[in-house]
């Protein structure tokens, strides 16, 4: 074929301001583009259509590494080779510049990343998430000469995929399934495909059946065209930009009624069932008929429930004897319920039905106007029948105190004890705090028969409490007011009634009842107290 | 010690173009430089834009006796700026003021002529801010390197990949139906390898306009 045309020097020359313009056309396109120009400005198509061909030379003639391609290093091949330079030389124009290096010892190639493909599980950016299966429809009765049988909103793909079967009714008309797929731009609608079955029957056919497809009214309408009426059209729609078939959703299992929820039968793959009872993490949303719905906190997936919460419409449903129409919060087994705040617990229902609070409860909160009520209560209380014995000071009932079992100023212990004198003479009966005595009473043969006293102790601070009493049937002894005595935040106090006689059973106690009384608003029931306890109370004004 | 000029460059785009590798592709190791194996490497990334303002695209620097590649998240197409530091491995021996060194996880300057070991011996400054400090010592104490990276992983994956997407939608039978859609998808590849060899000749802030001109206005062109 004779000598090189031109020389590699020169070759390399035409090559490397080729490389320059399309540095430089891309440039000035895009600057130029900033001011507004497009393709309707003949300067900025000739640029344009200049830069493609320009890529397109080089790409013709140099491998994605850089270097000439074999075809056009055969010197058979010499004279396209030097078209394909001219192309460049010319394209470039009369541009120059210094060689162009190759990044990594090769060219960067372009790559192409569809910015929907593969994201099926998530979806991508532009591709929005994939929705697994498809749009079912069907027209049970396509007459001649033909019915639409889809339809949806044209805006909503731009592709489609369908797969159909048709079913001829009348003598001689065949079965066929088939596939379609169409795309469409505005309202150009293609549509192709219809790769189908032969005609199934025997001596049945479809022939003359067939599909077409329109955009009216913004609706994308599929048409089955038939030769005859009564065709039954079945098939599935699909957008496939949005299908996924990486993971396709298995079948549904069947069955199932309103309300039930579809979850994992087993560890396999897409194995799945219809159910009422639901466990999650522990928790189990279940209902009994559909009636009574709840929520059980079991012990284990599998476990039996150890907590209840729900609504019992029809009665004694969810826990033995509860109403119909509650919304019952239980144990259905012997497990108590407790109640907490700030991290501490404050109410516990044991499994026997006992009720403990740890501090006072109130009642009638915003029904009194000013304060509300506070739940006390009996802590302590016997009639057992107790006499004195000898001559020396006899306990007839006693009570351990706890520590920090009054913890607000005002709490109060009232202690109550009563009994008869059977043999009045110089006899004491005494109430004792913490086993000193702190109420006294002399019973002496002019008083009546029967006898009574009633201490309050009252907290005053953290360390200490004040005890007052009164009493009937004796004369109350100098001790009247006792401070400074327990029970403390930090240590426990006994209590104990005594009685002391010149013989045995000289006094008999009948009756203990030491009551628990939490304080309330003390500035706002003084007066209550004054008339009480009217003849010793520390807090009389 | 011979000083290395590092090289690298941006590969292993992720598909959704949210994050890339830097790749240290490296020839000058060994001979009468360093082997990789006697070098901590540092890497600072930035994102530089058009107008040569840098924001900084944070990378793992845990591993620095072993790292071949950097894991970033992509800010943007177009042009990052790598600050890559070859720090020599302390091992027992003397090292003269100033020499620096990786050692335990830290990086340290000597403050005077020592044989100490860094972190224990007061002779050891230890470097707290690599590219402040370090950026100012010569060369012959810290192989350093400011390579220049480019990638269109975006506009490929977005504007110009769903141009192409819609594009063989057009094509039936392998004939175009619309050569201006196809002119369109070519003009944004052309303008694609534009920006690319304006990079090649170091024009970086050109390739980033233009990558970003892409980016901003040629989607959906077809």
């Amino acid at each position: 074929m004779g000598a090189p045309i031109r020389s590699s020097n020169e070759i390399d020359s035409i090559i490397n301001r080729g490389q320059h313009s399309i540095a430089d056309l891309g440039h000035e396109l895009v600057n130029a583009a900033k001011l507004g120009k497009d393709s309707n400005d003949p300067v900025q198509r000739e640029k344009i259509y200049r830069l493609i061909l320009l890529r397109a030379a080089l790409q013709n003639l140099l491998t994605p590494d850089g270097v000439i391609k074999n075809f056009y290093l055969d010197s058979a091949n010499e004279i396209p080779k030097n078209k394909v330079l001219d192309v460049i030389a010319k394209l470039a124009k009369s541009f120059d510049g210094t060689s162009i290096p190759f990044l990594g010892q090769k060219r960067i190639p372009l790559y192409f990343f569809p910015s929907s493909s593969g994201l099926s599980s998530s979806g991508g950016a532009s591709g929005g998430p994939a929705s697994p299966g498809g749009i079912t429809f069907q027209n049970t009765s396509v007459d001649s000469p033909g019915e639409v049988v889809d339809s949806f909103n044209a805006s909503d793909s731009e592709f489609a995929f369908y797969i159909y079967s048709v079913r001829g009714s009348n003598s001689g008309e065949g079965n066929r399934t088939g596939i379609l797929i169409l795309s469409w731009r505005g309202t150009d609608v293609k549509i192709a495909g219809d790769i189908k079955t032969e005609d199934t029957g025997s001596g049945l056919n479809t022939d003359g059946v067939t599909f077409s497809a329109a955009v009216n009214a913004g609706l994308l309408e599929l048409t089955c065209n038939v030769p005859t009426d009564n065709w039954v059209v079945k098939g599935t729609r699909i957008l496939f930009q949005n299908i996924s078939f990486q993971n396709p959703l298995g079948p549904l299992p069947t069955g199932g009624t309103t309300g039930q929820l579809l979850v994992k039968s087993t560890d396999e793959d897409y194995e799945t069932e219809w159910t009422d009872n639901i466990t999650v993490i522990g928790i189990r949303v279940a209902s009994q008929g559909s009636n009574n719905p709840y929520a059980v906190f079991v012990n284990s997936v599998a476990g039996t429930g150890n907590g209840l919460i729900g609504w019992d419409i029809v009665g004694g449903s969810l826990i033995s004897g509860s109403l119909a129409g509650a919304f019952i919060f239980g144990t259905p087994s012997a497990k108590p319920i407790q109640f907490g705040t700030n991290n501490a617990i404050r109410l516990t229902i044991d499994e026997n039905g006992d009720i403990t609070a740890r501090k006072s409860i109130k009642l009638g909160v915003g029904l009194l106007s000013s304060s509300s009520a506070r739940v006390g209560g009996v802590v302590y209380s016997s009639v057992t029948s107790i006499g004195n014995s000898g001559v020396s000071d006899t306990t007839l009932y006693s009570y351990t105190v706890d520590s920090y079992a009054l913890p607000n100023n005002g709490d109060t212990l009232e202690i109550f004890a009563c009994g008869i004198n059977a043999s009045p003479g110089s006899n004491f009966v005494r109430i004792k705090i913490g086993g000193v005595t702190r109420g006294e009473i002399i019973i002496s043969p002019a008083t009546d028969n029967t006898w009574m006293m009633r201490g309050k102790l009252v907290r005053t601070s953290s360390s200490d409490c004040l005890f007052t009493y009164e009493a009937r049937g004796g004369i109350i002894n100098t001790i009247q007011i006792s401070t400074a005595i327990g029970p403390t935040q930090s240590a426990s106090t006994t209590i104990s009634v005594t009685a002391q006689g010149a013989a045995s059973n000289e006094i008999i106690g009948k009756h203990v009842q030491i009551t628990y009384q939490p304080t309330i608003s003390i500035t706002n029931f003084q007066r209550s107290e004054t008339r009480l306890y009217g003849r010793c109370c520390r807090y009389s004004q | 010690m011979g000083q290395i000029t590092f090289i690298t460059e941006i590969q292993n785009e992720s598909a959704d173009a949210s994050t890339a590798e830097l790749v240290d592709i490296t020839t000058g190791y060994g001979g009468s430089n360093p082997d990789r194996d006697e070098l901590a490497l540092y890497l600072k990334l930035f994102k530089r834009d058009s107008s040569l303002a840098d924001t900084e695209v944070i990378v793992d620097n845990t591993t620095p006796l072993t790292v071949s590649n950097w894991a970033f998240n992509l800010a943007g197409d177009g042009w990052y700026v790598g600050l890559v530091y070859g720090f020599p491995i302390w091992a027992a021996g003397s090292f003269l003021s100033g020499n620096c060194v990786y050692y335990n996880n830290n990086y340290y300057k000597a403050n005077t002529n020592t044989s100490g070991t860094p972190g224990i011996s007061p002779n050891w400054d230890l470097i707290t801010d690599i590219q402040s400090e370090v950026g100012a010592y010569a060369t012959s104490l810290v192989s350093q390197t400011q390579t220049n990276n480019f990638t269109t992983a975006i506009a490929e994956s977005g504007p110009i990949g769903d141009d192409i997407q819609a594009l063989g939608q057009k094509i039936v039978n392998g004939k175009c139906r619309d050569w201006n859609d196809a002119a369109s998808v070519i003009y944004g590849a052309a303008l694609l390898e534009s920006a690319w060899v304006n990079f090649r000749r170091a024009d970086y802030a050109i390739a980033q306009e233009i990558v970003d001109y892409i980016n901003s206005q040629f989607a959906n062109a077809a």
